[in-house]
């Protein structure tokens, strides 16, 4: 008788090119 | 860095969104465009101007393993560096 919970990676950004 | 009660939200005229093209969700701001990972762009869809850093850790949770709330801290310090975003408290 919960949906697997996703691996944490670090939030990241990048600017565009 | 943020404070766990800080509480984060979009600047005005900073927009949150899903790029096609680039398969990626981005922040488009009157300077430029950031393009986000899988996370930044989680936490990102929470900064709401009602909740804090640490709910917003605690909301991820639910969906990752192994969140960091100093992670969610430091990319919130960083979108306010890019003054995309603003933090209250």
């Amino acid at each position: 008788l919960e949906p697997e919970k996703r691996p944490w990676v670090k939030p990241d950004f990048r600017d565009v090119d | 860095m943020t404070a766990p009660d800080a509480v984060p939200r979009l600047r005005r005229g900073v927009k949150a969104a899903y790029d096609p093209t680039r398969e990626s969700h981005v922040v488009l701001f009157p300077e430029g465009v950031l393009v986000l990972n899988e996370t930044a762009a989680a936490v990102v869809g929470l900064c709401d101007g009602r909740t804090s850093v640490q709910g917003i850790a605690a909301r991820l949770a639910e969906e990752f393993d192994g969140v960091r709330a100093d992670d969610v801290a430091e990319l919130v310090d960083r979108l306010v560096a890019r003054r995309v975003v603003d933090v209250d408290g």
